[in-house]
């Protein structure tokens, strides 16, 4: 059964030139979808759309079969869990504060977090190793540790899909290496995660579903075998790449196609 | 920040209430002690005057001082979370200058305490929704925008007041107006309570069932929206219970500034930016502020100090080290 399916969704601002087109796409439990992209091609909107915050033009997205539209926002909680790109850095509360605020949708309306939801905060952060930041203020972590507590946040709302918008970013290279084994994990055991990077790369060490935005305001949807493809990406990016395999990894990476040698103008 | 027990901090500052309350019935131009207050609320036989004093100008002026200073940061407290803005004040936003615009209006036709509280709470949510706009069209986010929109609409506001006050009839609505923009507890008496009790119940319940979705609030529009929070439903109902708190507290006793902009960051330096906590200790905290400040406005001079006089000698420098503090703390 898909958890998502966006049906020809268009998206554009007030008076001005659709971001992206008839966009269509299913996710189904425990797949990974990598969107992919040049800066600025609307990735981030994409995925705004998806969880509601911004209208579509046209088209529609359907959730556990419902239309979004017709969800109110607590449901659409239950099912989609944002980590945005801007998590409100200079939060001053504290981590745990900052993570029960997850457990929003599952509160009645006046009702403030108990026992409960602070056991579950804790659950996550000892998985995490990271009990001891429990009582820091959020505002006073590193960029890679609040990156990490915001995606936490995104797991500890407990969603069907999780939607991460550059997740990777921030983060050196021992942690980009953390989070996509983690991101395979939760896959693993049926959360879909729906995210954007810069590093076609991420998608190789990822598996899963790609989704290519093209300069023609088109997003291809499909298998990485067929769209991550040197001719595909080199298009995408502008810019001349390679992919190679790579025999140790069991994989295909994409590089610049620049080497060391002084250019000779 | 080593986080003391927010809930120990509250309940001492509960405890702090009652005796203020009763030091502050001993103080005055007559002062008592607390073996004199408590003949004096008993026994009433034993010395009118005194009983008189203390039930009809000490209880209900300390009463309204607690209220309005409960208010005033518990409006405060709720509109820095709702605005994720740590700058914005019910004085700042407009809404104090416009409760008092839309109070002087309701006098000015004559009305009297229902129509000037109705009048004040209009003024109030038009000032807020003119300040909101005229940040929107600016089209920056900033902190600073909203609070530059917000002191352009709470100069117009005055310039209307001064309008007024030039067209009111001198020998009786001119002083009534004055009083709005200073900020007395002189005029405070158990009727005026009575009314705007009603409104300063409804506002603070409001934003006390709120209070936990004010920090979710307080994460930004997309975060609380997909946490699953109605925010637009949520972020109007905290604006409208704030201007109702405003608007009751300007009934009572006219503008009184600062305890909105300081007394919730004093608030959440004891127990942190969570409102589950911050809330009711700025409401306890300005309560007590208020009481303190009105106390020494009655008794330090023959003549009453105005209120907001004194609230800005303290609040001004106060809120300079807080912000001192603050940023050796985050820089």
């Amino acid at each position: 059964m898909n958890l998502l399916s966006v049906n020809q969704l268009s998206f554009a601002y007030p008076g001005q030139v659709p971001i992206f087109k008839r966009v269509s796409f299913n996710i189904r439990a425990g797949e990974i979808l990598t969107l992919l992209g040049p800066n600025g091609v609307g990735k981030s909107t994409l995925l705004r759309c998806l969880l509601g915050l911004v209208p579509p033009a046209s088209g529609n997205i359907t959730l556990a079969s419902t239309p979004l539209d017709r969800l109110s926002r607590q449901e659409i909680a239950h099912h989609l869990a944002y980590v945005p790109q801007d998590y409100h850095a200079a939060s001053t509360l504290s981590v745990q504060d900052y993570l029960l605020t997850a457990r929003a949708a599952y509160l009645r309306p006046f009702q403030t977090p108990g026992p409960t939801e602070i056991a579950l905060v804790q659950h996550y952060l000892q998985r995490f190793r990271l009990a001891d930041l429990a009582t820091i203020p959020f505002v006073s972590l590193s960029g890679g540790q609040q990156q990490l507590i915001a995606i936490i946040h995104g797991l500890v709302q407990q969603p069907r899909v999780l939607v991460l918008d550059e997740p990777m970013a921030a983060l050196d290279l021992g942690r980009q290496a953390e989070l996509i084994t983690l991101f395979k994990k939760i896959a693993a055991k049926g959360m879909a995660i729906i995210l954007t990077t810069h590093l076609p790369d991420h998608a190789f060490m990822l598996g899963g579903q790609v989704g290519l935005f093209t300069n023609d305001q088109q997003v291809v949807v499909g298998s990485q075998d067929a769209l991550l493809t040197q001719e595909k990406l080199t298009a995408v990016y502008q810019t001349p790449l390679s992919v190679v395999y790579l025999p140790k990894l069991g994989r295909y990476s994409c590089q610049l196609a620049l080497s060391t040698n002084k250019s000779t103008d | 920040m080593a986080k003391r027990s927010p809930r120990l901090i509250l309940l001492s500052t509960i405890i702090l209430v009652p005796l203020l309350a009763v030091i502050a019935l001993g103080c005055g131009r007559i002062s008592l002690s607390p073996v004199e207050i408590w003949t004096g609320l008993t026994q009433p036989s034993r010395n009118p005057a005194i009983t008189n004093i203390l039930y009809t100008i000490r209880l209900p002026r300390i009463f309204g001082a607690l209220l309005i200073g409960a208010g005033l940061a518990a409006a405060g407290s709720a509109f820095q979370s709702v605005f994720q803005n740590p700058l914005v004040s019910p004085d700042i936003l407009g809404v104090s200058y416009g409760a008092a615009v839309g109070a002087a209006i309701a006098i000015l036709a004559g009305g009297g305490i229902w129509p000037t509280q109705l009048g004040a709470f209009a003024g109030g949510i038009i000032a807020v929704v003119i300040t909101l706009f005229v940040a929107r069209i600016l089209g920056q986010r900033g902190m600073l925008i909203l609070v530059l929109s917000g002191i352009v609409i709470s100069g117009f506001m005055q310039a209307i007041l001064g309008l007024l006050k030039y067209i009111a009839d001198p020998d009786s609505q001119l002083q009534s107006i004055v009083y709005w923009q200073l900020g007395s507890l002189a005029k405070v008496d158990l009727p005026s309570i009575a009314a705007t009790l009603p409104a300063l119940l409804i506002g603070g319940i409001t934003l006390g069932l709120l209070r936990w979705h004010l920090t979710v609030l307080s994460l930004g529009d997309h975060l609380a929206t997909s946490t699953g929070l109605n925010v637009r439903l949520e972020r109007l109902l905290v604006i409208v219970a704030g201007t109702l708190l405003t608007a009751a507290t300007v009934c009572l006793s006219g503008n009184i500034g600062w305890v909105g902009l300081v007394i919730p960051h004093m608030a959440r330096r004891l127990v942190g930016t969570d409102e589950r906590y911050a809330l009711p200790l700025s409401a306890l905290v300005g309560a007590l502020f208020l009481l303190l400040i009105d106390t020494l406005a009655r008794t330090i001079s023959a003549g009453e100090i105005p209120l907001s006089i004194l609230t800005g000698f303290v609040g001004a420098p106060l809120f300079i080290y807080l912000l001192v503090r603050k940023k050796a703390q985050y820089p």
